[in-house]
């Protein structure tokens, strides 16, 4: 796949989160909460858990994309209003900003592995929930 | 076990695991069957730590061992049987059956639902007991549960064949019946329940001879095990088969039977896995004769309840009665007592009544107004209080609850664990009849156990004296600390299991220092957070836990409520002092106080450096106390703590909050001012901005405003919020002119110039300057003169302009000698020191550079010289000592970080992406490149940025990356023009030559002739030798250029050693130069500590982040 194909594969991974995108076998890696998910059912739904659930109004701010023919890099910026249980959490009401890296292996067209990087403890603070 | 497993794990009984793949079982170690029977019956997620904690504690590297345990175990039944995942693991479900699980699953459910075969099949599951050859007596975590899971499991397999039995009788398979009759009997010999029914269904099947024989095995047993005959109803039974006339009704189980036993509660028990052990401990020791009794200490909250009901959920054998006393219940004589009596009274039935001695009844039945119905005695009108009448009185209690056979006429006496639990509360006739109790000498078994909250029982003189009196006889104290952070974690686990894992630890450091490890207050946080509707902004407070709180308080006298309340409004450890001067009570009674807090548990002491301070003992105190004032007289103690900070000079800020909080404006503008002053100069900068606007607000004196607004506009400024600076030097111009003051109005155009110039709008900030230097000359203000001129000389630099940039440099050095302003000294020679590093006189530079550092050591301005030291960097980057110009970089990039000076990060950043280019170390090159750039753009500084852009394009071009080197190229190409910059306009129009080729945009003749077009718009001669260089690299055979261009850098290089020319010289020339001149050592200090560059880097992300998500300053 060209350099710019992959772009757009990615945008659409980064700011949609189209599922179509990921490989049937993808595995994704939660390194804040060192975490797997394989297959694309689970990483999507990890995905639609932690991007769409218990959060309103949210906005992903692609802040640097570096992509080849076949690895992407995106440092992404995720905001958002906790505005219903998020990953178990009941509603805070607190503005969620969270920077957060996404490193992605991509095959054929589809991302074939990634791993997700973020502070846990950043997000929390921003909750009210660490110190 | 179900064809699609691979493993099957039978744990009920001797431990076994046999796989499909071979015939026999596999074999583990003793640990390591532990570890895997563990996982496999919780079925659960652990995390690492508690296996840790568990399995490994005696090994010297615990989570090696644990590595090491379950890569054994995955070698001896399959990688597939555990699922880790980060630092959890947990069993695998999928390929293992596990008896326990499914035996559980099916008999906790209803049994009526359950098909009689499903329900045979259940009860055949249990081999034995659970675990039956396993141990670990390393590990009294695990021994604990094995033994809590081995009870339940049993008490599930009588419940299982209860049902079992009925069922088979009422379907009339009496010979099926009986087999499981005969289960029941071996599963507990001592159960006449069970062989009661064996007994019948002998009968009912004509076994006369069997029914008759059990009878005797019951007798027997009995009478070995506990020296008791069977019950009457069992001697009826055995005469009515004996005598052919069976009577007695089918002995259907019935709800609450002996076999159907409730199933055991599962919850919230954490952390006491020591303290349960020491009362099992003490249980061992309990001997017939003598009363045994152990005493509970603990805070309220910290569960010293629950400790003994679980305790006494491991001791099924003994009977447990509870007394409880009550705070509103204090009045009333022996009222934990009663309840204890009518427990023990519901529990004995008639025979065993009948043995209770006439004077112990009449007593009882005056005491209890159930024993006196159960006898059917009219109530007395009076209770005995003193003298013999209460001696008697208690030995009827004693003979009632402690000598009393439960199974007459043989005397079987069950063991005993009596409870009384809140002893503070006890009326002091409970007190005594404890203290009598305690003393008795019973022929079974008997354990008493008190329980007191620490912080109110010290009160209690009673209770006192009860436990003086105590330690002339032998007894147990236990004492309940906080739970650590492993028991919270644990327990939010329990509590709020749909929190993700990698939040729990964040989530268990807030609950460990709001609730000082309170089980009750973390549990009752967990629940409210785990199933509250919305979690408020600060941490839950429960109402349960407030009230608590509240009651705490409530106890204590009005004096020491005040002195507590002064101390939540103080907000941090406070002297003895201070806690007297805002609470307004007198010394004694301050004093008073502190002791008080400290003996009941509300407060702790903070010794530090001679100085005794106090403060609660967890966060959640003061938030409700603080809550529970009223707003005036929150009011009232702010002001009287500010009072007593300001007495004693606590820093602007603190007075600041307590004068906000008391409503004093003037005050609080004041101390705010100050705060915000020191904040600055310590480089807070965040801080200062707060409190430099908030002293704004408040501020009414017109000339206070002109100096708070130059100040926040110095720190904007500083932090490279330039469109903020910009906006408050012009507001405070425009007020510095309605008001007259020309000097503000001079500073103000020096700052709007230098603003002008970062912008690279050199004609403006000249236009700035030169009106300034004309407020200044009519002001007669030296000072102010030579600062325009150093802003002049900036300008000209920032233009490349060097001559006239030294020159006005060198005027204002001149001025400031003769003024004496050491500062106004630093910063020229600092200034004149960039100059004649850009003409390359490195020598004059490094001579200014020396008097710079002396001035700002002595100064100790720490900002200045980081940024001395930075460019100090240029002049060994220049000379190719690459290493000492990283050391400058590095230091200027902590300190710019340490103090907030976000245009000198971005200087320093910029300035390696060179340095570790030409080292080759391409990775950290590039990460440096992409932040300069993102700082470039995030601080609108185009004389710096279009440098770093250029510098990445070079970085990409070595890399051949170079479309993108192009992009930042043409980027940098433009910028450069924009703002004038030559000295990045030619080497980057080099640069896109290069890149044309590399693409094959260009050919070598097209590129050729541009180049050869560039040499009459180059004039200068490092110039025309860097053109003849990229010329003579196209076209090696042009003899001429080659030494046109050799012989320029050779002269270039004896005006200026840059190590560049002298590079370019020795690759053309083959032959080398003289070195450049010896540098200076750096001052000590500078690069003493090693540099964590990796930190620093992902501090300047940081920055970068909070930048560009424009919630920052």
């Amino acid at each position: 796949m060209t350099q710019q194909s992959n772009r757009s594969l990615m945008e659409s991974f980064a700011l949609e989160r189209d599922p179509a995108v990921l490989a049937d076998d993808v595995i994704l890696h939660d390194q804040a909460q060192e975490r797997s998910f394989c297959g694309r059912e689970a990483v999507a739904a990890f995905l639609n858990a932690f991007f769409a659930q218990g959060l309103a109004r949210t906005q992903t701010k692609v802040e640097m994309a570096i992509i080849d023919e076949t690895n992407a890099a995106l440092e992404f910026t995720f905001h958002g209003w906790h505005e219903g249980v998020f990953m178990g959490i009941p509603p805070t009401r607190q503005e969620v900003n969270l920077p957060m890296v996404m490193l992605c292996q991509m095959e054929s067209g589809r991302i074939k592995q990634a791993a997700l990087y973020y502070n846990a403890g950043t997000l929390l603070r921003q909750l009210g929930l660490a110190l | 076990m179900p064809v699609d497993y691979t493993l099957s794990f039978r744990l009920l009984g001797t431990f076994e695991i046999r796989s499909t793949r071979a015939d026999e079982p596999i074999a583990l170690r003793r640990l390591t069957r532990a570890v895997i029977a563990h996982l496999a019956a919780t079925n659960q997620t652990h995390s690492r730590q508690t296996l840790m904690d568990w399995f490994c504690q005696e090994a010297e590297d615990p989570p090696r061992a644990l590595r090491s345990l379950l890569s054994r175990l995955r070698r001896r039944i399959g990688t597939e049987a555990l699922l880790t995942e980060g630092n959890t693991v947990r069993f695998n479900p999928a390929v293992g059956w596990v008896d326990c699980v499914e035996f559980a699953q099916h008999l906790e459910a209803d049994l009526n639902t359950l098909p009689l075969d499903i329900l045979s099949m259940m009860v055949d599951l249990y081999r034995g007991e659970f675990l039956e050859n396993v141990s670990l007596r390393s590990s009294p975590e695990f021994e604990h549960w094995m033994l809590g899971e081995r009870a339940r499991y049993h008490q599930l397999y009588q419940r299982g064949l209860g049902e079992l039995i009925d069922r088979l009788t009422r379907r009339g398979e009496i010979d099926a019946a009986i087999l499981r009759a005969q289960q029941l009997v071996r599963s507990d010999p001592l159960m006449e329940e069970a062989h009661k029914h064996l007994m019948w269904l002998y009968a009912h099947n004509g076994q006369r001879e069997a029914a008759i024989d059990q009878f005797e095995q019951c007798r027997q047993t009995l009478q070995r095990e506990l020296a008791v005959e069977p019950t009457p109803e069992l001697h009826v039974l055995r005469d009515e088969i004996t005598a052919g006339q069976l009577s007695l009704p089918l002995p259907l189980a019935k709800p609450g039977s002996i076999w159907v036993p409730t199933p055991p509660e599962r919850g919230d028990f954490v952390g006491r896995a020591t303290e349960l052990a020491q009362l099992v401990q003490a249980w061992t020791e309990v001997h017939p004769g003598r009363v045994s009794v152990v005493l509970l200490d603990a805070e309220a909250g910290m569960g010293k309840t629950r400790l003994v009901q679980e305790f006494a959920r491991t001791i099924p054998e003994a009977d447990f009665l509870v007394g409880e006393c009550y705070e509103s219940a204090r009045v009333l004589a022996y009222f934990p007592w009663l309840e204890v009596l009518e427990q023990r009274l519901a529990r004995l039935d008639e025979t065993s009544l009948q043995h209770l001695s006439a004077f112990a009844l009449d007593y009882l039945a005056r005491l209890s107004p159930a024993i006196a119905r159960r006898f059917q005695r009219r109530k007395p009108a009076r209770v005995p209080h003193s003298g013999g009448e209460l001696s008697r009185l208690f030995a009827a209690i004693g003979e009632f609850l402690l000598e009393l056979p439960e199974t007459p006429p043989e005397p079987y006496f069950r063991p005993l664990i009596l409870f009384v639990d809140n002893l503070q509360w006890a009326d002091d006739a409970s007190l005594q009849l404890f203290h009598f109790l305690a003393r008795r000498n019973p022929p079974g078994k008997v354990l008493l156990i008190g329980a007191q909250r620490t912080e109110e029982a010290d009160e209690v003189s009673r209770l006192q004296t009860l436990l003086d009196d105590l330690l002339h006889h032998s007894f147990s104290r236990l004492n309940l600390s906080p739970l650590n952070r492993r028991a919270i974690t644990e327990l939010s686990t329990q509590l709020w299991p749909s929190l993700p894992e990698g939040f729990r630890p964040h989530v268990c450091d807030l609950l460990m220092k709001a609730t000082g490890g309170n089980p009750f207050f973390v549990s009752e946080i967990l629940r409210e957070l785990a199933n509250t509707a919305e979690v408020p902004s600060a941490l839950p407070i429960p109402k349960t836990v407030q009230e608590l709180i509240r009651r705490r308080l409530s106890l204590f006298p009005e004096s020491v409520r005040q002195v507590v309340e002064a101390l939540a409004v103080l907000g941090s450890p406070s002297t003895p002092a201070q806690l007297r001067q805002t609470s307004g009570r007198s010394e004694e009674e301050t004093i008073t106080a502190i002791d008080l807090s400290l003996k009941r548990g509300l407060l702790e002491l903070w010794a530090e450096a001679g100085l005794n301070r106090y403060d609660f003992v967890h966060d959640l105190m003061r938030e409700v106390v603080v809550g529970q004032l009223t707003p005036i007289r929150r009011q009232v103690l702010h002001r009287r703590a500010a009072r007593s900070l300001e007495r004693i000079s606590a820093p602007a800020a603190t007075l600041a909050y307590h004068w906000r909080m008391a409503g004093n404006d003037e005050k609080e503008g004041h101390f705010a001012r100050l705060a915000g002053e020191q904040a600055a100069a310590i480089y807070a900068n965040e801080d200062a901005i707060h409190y430099l606007e908030r002293a704004l607000v408040l501020e009414k004196n017109a000339n206070q405003h002109l100096h708070l607004m130059e100040k926040l506009g110095e720190v904007w400024m500083l932090i490279s919020m330039w469109d903020k600076a910009e906006a408050i030097f012009t507001q405070t111009l425009a007020l510095a002119e309605t008001v007259h003051n020309q000097r503000a109005q001079a500073r103000c155009r020096v700052a709007l110039g230098r603003l002008a110039r970062v912008k690279s709008d050199y004609a403006a900030a000249m236009a700035w300057l030169e009106q300034a230097r004309a407020d200044y000359q009519a002001l007669d203000d030296q000072q102010g003169v030579a600062e325009t001129l150093w802003g002049m000389g900036a300008v000209y630099w920032s233009q490349l302009d060097y001559p006239s940039a030294l020159a006005c440099f060198q005027e204002q050095l001149a001025m400031a000698r003769r003024l004496g302003d050491r500062q106004g000294i630093g910063k020229a020679v600092g200034s004149m020191a960039v100059a004649y590093t850009e003409y390359g006189d490195y020598a004059h530079a490094l001579t200014c550079y020396s008097e710079r550092l002396q001035i700002d050591l002595a100064l100790n301005d720490r900002l200045s010289l980081a940024k001395t030291v930075g460019n100090m960097g240029i002049v060994y980057a220049e000379l190719g000592d690459d290493a000492q110009a990283l050391v400058c970089y590095h230091f200027l990039l902590r300190s710019a970080l340490e103090l907030g000076d976000r245009q000198s990060v971005c200087v320093a950043v910029g300035n390696m992406i060179h340095v570790y280019t030409v080292q080759g170390e391409y990775a950290v090159a590039g990460r440096l490149s992409h932040q300069a750039i993102a700082l470039g753009h995030a601080l609108n500084v185009p004389l710096y940025l279009c440098e770093f852009l250029y510098t990445s394009a070079d970085l990409l071009a070595r890399q051949n990356r170079y479309a993108q080197a192009l992009a930042l190229n043409n980027e940098a190409s433009e910028m450069a023009a924009n703002i004038g910059r030559t000295d990045i306009q030619l080497p980057a129009r080099l640069l896109s030559v290069r890149l044309g080729l590399a693409m094959g945009d260009l050919d070598n003749g097209t590129a050729i002739n541009t180049l050869k077009s560039m040499l009459d718009a180059w004039p200068e001669d490092h110039e025309q030798a860097a053109i003849s260089y990229e010329l003579w690299h196209l076209d090696k055979s042009d003899a001429m250029l080659h030494q046109r261009t050799a012989e320029g850098y050779r002269k270039l290089y004896a005006r200026m050693p840059n190590v560049t020319y002298r590079r370019r010289y020795e690759e053309l020339a083959g032959e080398g130069l003289p070195s450049p001149p010896l540098l200076p050592a750096l001052p000590e200090g500078i690069a003493r500590d090693p540099i964590n560059l990796e930190s620093l880097l992902a501090k300047v992300e940081e920055m970068i982040t909070l930048l560009l998500d424009g919630s920052s300053l």
